[in-house]
């Protein structure tokens, strides 16, 4: 039996590996290339100078001269750079478009001709795009750092900290999500390119809204509902991390104590001679018994004990 | 002397430099058979695959070391590519620690210009505690039970929890997330797209819940997780550079496969009926039983529309409506059986919030150096579920309540109107001036504050895009008033009037961040950032009343050859906020302003991050070094109010975190096929917290009894899930073949 399935698994995987390219090949748009307009010299000509730049953006999607979406489906490297015809000419006195020279609104107006679906329909008018970011500020097609992305650092965390740093460090606190383990990324929640959401974040309207593509537990409707939960996670979580169990942005009980200064327990000074005796204080302090704290679904869990 | 060693050490920066400036004109060719077939389209597969193995040694606490990474001592095989890209098709396949808890598979297909479509596998563990015991077990999913005859005697009294401690049964409390996704995109011409995706979330293990009695009666039991999500999204995208228009669908189904959680009271063996003070004196029921989370569904509709307008301008606009459900089965009040059934208002919750959403853009440039930006934000969550009358309550499983004293639930419903518009002004070179003007008003039910409205005013500078200088700077001021205050509401509760929910509070609250970057050479470059916020909640005379933060950092990068390169950074961070309080009973106690106190929270952080990367260090050899430290220290200092009554408080000690990674790695090129390589980590975790650490949490009976302390009768029982330092030692060796 076991010998059966690992002989299918490896006739599906020979099937797949052989039949790709005749699946490819079979829908070839037979694309002609591109027809070079007057002005332009073609992307060979640019190569006979700029060595190494065809290998660069070969390992890039740019280079699909079939997708009809691509740099190279058009005018290649003049796609981007402009006309270069002048510049075969004239190499010293006329210069083709430079990204590190241009502003960065000619640089981003250059770059959403092509990107302005999907990930990137939201980049106008988005908060890195009002604070004079460029894509280049971020992103290099042919010198990049990262495995995708074209990013010009290793990692996105590496490349975010250059401005975030605050938010960087904080994913080394003792309570963090996954994301210093590689299990998720900065664009795991943010759409750094713009969004619907508030804080560039990536999914839904609201920020409980992100945190519950993950954490759909919490996403109720509950019976008995705690306000703030249903107002904004943030109130009590530092999603960047925290050194609080939970990433609470401060320890219980003085985190609940921010609210909740009602008579008896919840206003009451939780010091040392209670520490041993209190379970206000020790281990989970108020969620002992508040367990349901983001929302209980018991008829009778108006306290969120139950 | 000193003079020629700088002339030299400029000298060798200007010609670093100068080579620098003419690599950029051109790039490196590719090399060898491998690096060609990266960098091109010639259909030639390509890959690498790491054999070797890891393993660690572990003082202290395996488990938070571990957390979210699977580093058991093993072979590997690791880091698995497969690639493969033409003219026509690619086809990208990887697997990352397979066989491990947090392995990892992809796959990624594109037929060029038509198809897309990708696949994610991704496993995430989470490893909470191999400290944790307990005397229950887990008879049927989400039903914890204890020996009778604990159960009996501790009634009786001739025992104590403490006395049956010994025979609880260590066991790992972990959770894995395994998550699968599926993208699929069809691109039907040149302006259109059709999207497909699907991820579905299994989530499977326990985590520390509390599980209480009542004051005196506290469980800790780990809560089973059995949950599977499944999202879903289909849109159809059309665009061209003018426009854009796209409708789509949105769907998400949470499945909870353990309803509720029944455990066993370790002092009684027997139900009790209702009894006032039932649930803090021990006099409770013999069980409990508690609702875990009920499934829940979202869909959404949505679409967008986008165009150029004249001014070089953009109109965008979002449309989304949508509705979350829950109607879960409703367990009865009780699990009680001397406590008389009360009534349910209707058998399943029938929850229901209705979601609109509403989002324009318009983004215009009527002059060259001149943006005008301008968004507008809707967003109404209205929760539909109709009112549950209530004919009484139960107290955790243990007090009575007649429908007198059960408040019926209240569904929030919240609206949300955000409007933002900013000038900017670029007219200097390199350089963006914005000014811009934000309104958020929200209107809410069932909260003290039904209405808030807060305006914000903001500048800022960004200068970009020069090789030398890079300066960002933000200010930004703003001011939230809340409207029709109900303290009616707080009375009802037994709240000071005075107090404020701190996240609808009046609050002034002022922000400003800077960001320089100075390269004076391309080889050398520094960086320095500065953030300062203050929060002020003028209205609250208890609760929050204010947040400060301070963040500075400092970097350096040099990178004076391709071979090396030095990344360096501290950063130091203090964070502060004061509350306030009253401890008061009912009658004089609750005005009398002398047992006022007050919490004085301080936090402060340092933040060490160095990269060093040697390449060619030896011949054939790669090395880097990384050094990450986090030190934080958190102090809560009680203050008390001048005259006051209440006794002196005995300071709580402060909280540490201390994180220490140092990380080697060494790459050594055996042939253009062939690499070896090997890592050490270390990494060292100190901590120090009153609440969950060793000092605190010395059992998992409590309280224990202490030297010189009269034994206190033993009610609380716990997991032992404690904060403990580990240090740890970790080796990975790997035979790299790359073809």
């Amino acid at each position: 039996m076991r010998r059966r399935l690992v002989g299918t698994a490896f006739g599906v995987w020979l099937l797949v590996w052989l039949g790709l390219p005749a699946i490819a090949s079979a829908s070839d748009p037979k694309s002609k290339g591109p027809q070079l307009q007057q002005g332009y010299a073609g992307a060979e000509v640019c190569v006979t100078c700029h060595e190494g730049f065809d290998a660069s953006i070969n390992r890039t999607k740019h280079a699909f001269a079939k997708d009809p979406r691509t740099p190279m489906a058009k005018e290649g490297c003049e796609s981007c750079h402009g006309p270069g015809e002048a510049h075969v000419q004239d190499p010293t006195s006329v210069k083709p478009r430079m990204f590190t020279k241009m502003s960065a609104r000619d640089v981003n107006d250059t770059c959403t001709t092509c990107h302005n679906r999907g990930e990137h329909a939201m980049w106008k008018g988005s908060q890195h795009e009002s604070r004079n970011l460029a894509c280049t500020t971020c992103h290099s097609v042919h010198q990049p750092q990262s495995e995708k992305g074209f990013l010009k650092a290793k990692t996105q965390i590496l490349l975010c900290a250059k401005c975030h740093v605050d938010k960087a460090n904080k994913l080394d606190r003792s309570g963090h999500m996954p994301v210093r383990e590689g299990k998720l990324e900065c664009m795991s929640c943010h759409n750094v390119h713009g969004s619907k959401n508030v804080r560039l974040l990536r999914a839904g309207f609201t920020i409980n809204e992100t945190c519950t593509t993950c954490h759909a537990e919490k996403r109720g409707p509950t019976l008995w509902e705690h306000a703030p939960v249903r107002e904004s996670c943030v109130t009590c979580h530092d999603p960047h991390g925290s050194s609080n169990e939970r990433m609470l942005v401060a320890k219980a009980p003085f985190l609940c104590q921010r609210c909740h200064v009602s008579t008896r327990h919840p206003a009451t000074i939780y010091d040392k001679t209670q520490l041993a005796t209190s379970n206000r204080v020790f281990g989970r302090s108020c969620v002992s018994c508040h367990a349901q704290i983001h929302g209980s679904n018991h008829p009778s869990g108006n306290f969120l004990t139950r | 002397m000193t003079r020629t060693r700088v002339v030299s050490f400029s000298s060798a920066l200007v010609l670093t430099c100068a080579v620098t400036a003419f690599a950029q004109a051109t790039l490196p060719k590719p090399t060898d058979g491998r690096e060609q077939a990266i960098s091109s389209l010639s259909g030639k597969a390509y890959g690498n695959i790491d054999f070797g193995g890891q393993f660690s040694s572990v003082t202290g606490d395996s488990a938070r070391f571990q957390r979210y990474r699977d580093l058991r001592d093993g072979p590997l095989a690791d880091n698995v590519l497969l690639n493969r890209r033409d003219e026509t098709w690619t086809l990208r396949a990887a697997a990352v620690k397979p066989g491990y808890r947090d392995q990892r598979f992809t796959a990624d297909y594109r037929l060029v210009g038509k198809v897309k479509a990708f696949f994610d596998w991704n496993q995430i563990p989470l490893f909470i505690s191999s400290d944790t015991r307990t005397l229950y077990s887990e008879v049927s999913p989400g039903v914890f039970r204890l020996p009778d005859a604990m159960q009996a005697s501790n009634q009786a009294g001739t025992t104590t929890i403490r006395d049956f401690v010994g025979s609880a049964t260590q066991f790992d409390l972990r959770t894995r997330r395994d998550i699968g996704q599926f993208d699929f995109v069809y691109t039907a011409n040149r302006d259109l797209d059709l999207k497909f995706n699907v991820t579905n979330t299994r989530r499977n293990g326990a985590i520390p819940y509390g599980a209480s009695f009542g004051f005196s009666n506290d469980i800790e039991l780990p809560a089973p997780i059995d949950q599977r999500t499944t999202d879903a999204k289909a849109s159809l995208e059309w665009a061209n550079r003018d426009a854009l228009v796209s409708i789509g669908w949105d769907g998400s189904w949470f499945n909870n496969n353990v309803d509720a959680m029944i455990w066993d009271n370790p002092l009684k063996i027997t139900d009790s009926p209702s009894y006032s003070s039932a649930y803090s004196d021990g006099r409770g029921p013999a069980q409990a039983r508690m609702a875990l989370w009920p499934d829940n569904t979202m869909q959404y509709v949505h679409g967008t529309g986008s165009f150029s307008t004249p001014a070089r301008g953009r109109l965008t606009a979002y449309l989304a409506v949508g509705a979350s459900k829950q109607n879960e089965a409703l367990l009865p009040h009780t699990i009680n059986s001397l406590i008389p059934v009360v009534p349910l208002a209707r058998p399943t919750a029938e929850a229901e919030i209705r979601n609109t959403m509403f989002n324009v853009l318009y983004v215009a440039r009527p002059f060259r150096p001149f943006m005008v930006n301008a968004r507008y934000r809707y967003n109404d969550l209205d929760n539909r579920t109709p009112p549950f009358e209530m004919f009484g309550r139960v107290r955790f499983d243990g007090v009575l309540d007649d429908a007198s004293a059960a408040e019926p639930p209240e569904f929030y419903s919240v609206k949300r109107e955000n409007f933002d518009v900013d000038g900017t002004f670029s007219g200097l070179p390199f350089t963006s001036i914005k000014v811009g003007y934000g309104s958020a008003i929200s209107d809410r039910t069932f909260r003290i504050f039904e209405k808030t409205n807060e305006n914000t005013f903001r500048v800022s500078a960004d200068s970009t895009g020069n090789r030398y200088v890079t300066l960002r700077a933000l200010f930004e001021n703003s001011v939230r008033t809340g409207k029709a205050l109900d303290e009616e509401l707080l009375i009802d509760i037994g709240e000071q009037p005075g107090m404020r929910h701190f996240d609808i509070a009046d609050r002034d609250r002022k922000r400003f961040t800077l960001i320089a970057t100075v390269m004076p050479i391309s080889t050398l470059g520094f960086n320095a950032s500065a953030a300062v916020a203050r929060e002020d909640y003028p209205e609250s005379e208890f609760g929050l009343r204010d947040v400060d933060s301070n963040q500075y950092s400092a970097g350096v990068d040099f990178l004076p050859s391709d071979r090396v390169g030095v990344n360096l950074t501290y950063a130091w961070e203090r964070y502060g906020t004061l509350s306030a309080s009253r401890t008061a009973s009912p009658g004089d106690q609750f005005t009398d302003p002398r047992r006022n106190w007050f919490t004085d929270y301080a936090g402060k952080v340092s933040n060490i991050d160095a990269v060093v990367d040697l390449a060619a260090v030896a011949p054939k050899t790669d090395v880097r070094l990384t050094i990450n430290w986090s030190d934080v220290k958190d102090t809560y200092t009680y203050l008390l109010a001048p005259q006051t009554t209440l006794p002196a408080p005995s300071q709580l000690a402060p909280v540490l975190n201390e994180l220490f990674r140092g990380t080697v790695d060494v790459t050594h090129r055996l042939t253009n096929r062939l690499r070896l390589g090997a890592s050490y980590w270390y990494e060292d975790y100190n901590t120090e917290d009153f609440a969950l650490g060793e000092l605190t949490l010395t059992d998992i009976a409590l309280p224990a009894v202490q030297p010189g302390v009269p034994v206190v009768p033993t009610s609380t029982l716990l997991l032992g899930y404690i904060y403990r330092p580990f240090t740890a030692h970790t080796g990975i060796v790997r035979l790299t073949y790359l073809w």
